[in-house]
């Protein structure tokens, strides 16, 4: 299992690596979550065709956007306040991931976690969710560019924030 | 993840808080499936209910749509 304890079986290896870097972008930033800020970072730099959407114009690139979240992040400070379920479960005595696995492997499918795993908010959580059922749907799995579609598409999360206040328009980016 | 650990450390009410709204939510996603496996098993509406110490009107008005549509 990746550190993110999800259903891998959904994502490829490109996504998985890329849902490993998301996670290594945020501690890099001492982040303590996984939002779709850092799931977009981590495209930024690992994906040249997402790299090439943002940069192509001279404007914007992975140090560009890194720059941009710090500022943002500065100006919402309560950002830095969230928890991550599983944290807090694990700090009230409660063990999240084991509760879910033990549902995974007595329901299966049937077993969708609004969570799916430590540090990840549920933001991000729910687009890696969408993802996944959209790749089912077409009978095929999880690619990255699935994911960057979904953290942009969805209008309220930060990483459509970053890629507005950096001047793009975030449905049109990889159209 | 300094920081954060550092905060979880402290047993501050902030922590035992979002412990407690986690919980709710991680039993929102474990009860849909043990009502379901209950309603294949023949349990009624009323049954269930009494089990999750609620109205038979509150778990019908959650669950009626959503097993309908698993069963179909």
């Amino acid at each position: 299992m990746t550190a993110l304890d999800l259903a891998e079986a959904d994502f490829d290896t490109d996504s998985l690596a890329l849902l490993d870097a998301a996670q290594q972008t945020a501690r890099a930033l001492d982040h303590g979550y996984v939002g779709t800020e850092h799931l977009l970072l981590a495209a930024a730099q690992r994906l040249p065709e997402v790299r090439a959407a943002l940069s192509g114009d001279g404007l914007a690139g992975p140090d560009r956007l890194t720059t941009e979240l710090q500022r943002m992040v500065a100006a919402h400070p309560e950002w830095s306040h969230y928890i991550a379920d599983d944290d807090a479960l694990a700090a009230i005595g409660v063990d999240g991931p084991a509760v879910r696995a033990k549902a995974r492997a007595e329901f299966g499918e049937l077993f969708t976690p609004a969570t799916p795993g430590p540090g990840m908010t549920a933001r991000a959580a729910n687009v890696l969710g969408q993802a996944s059922e959209r790749a089912r749907a077409d009978n095929r799995l999880v690619r990255p560019i699935d994911i960057v579609i979904g953290v942009l598409a969805d209008g309220d999360s930060v990483a459509h924030q970053l890629v507005a206040g950096l001047g793009y328009d975030p449905a049109a980016l990889l159209g | 993840m300094a920081i954060n650990e550092q905060r979880l450390r402290t047993g501050s009410p902030e922590v035992g808080l979002a412990g407690v709204a986690a919980l709710r939510r991680l039993a929102d996603e474990i009860e849909p499936l043990h009502v379901h496996r209950a309603r294949e098993a023949g349990w009624s509406w009323e049954r269930i209910a009494a089990k999750l110490d609620v109205s038979k009107q509150a778990v019908h008005k959650k669950y009626a749509a959503r097993e309908q549509k698993v069963s179909r």
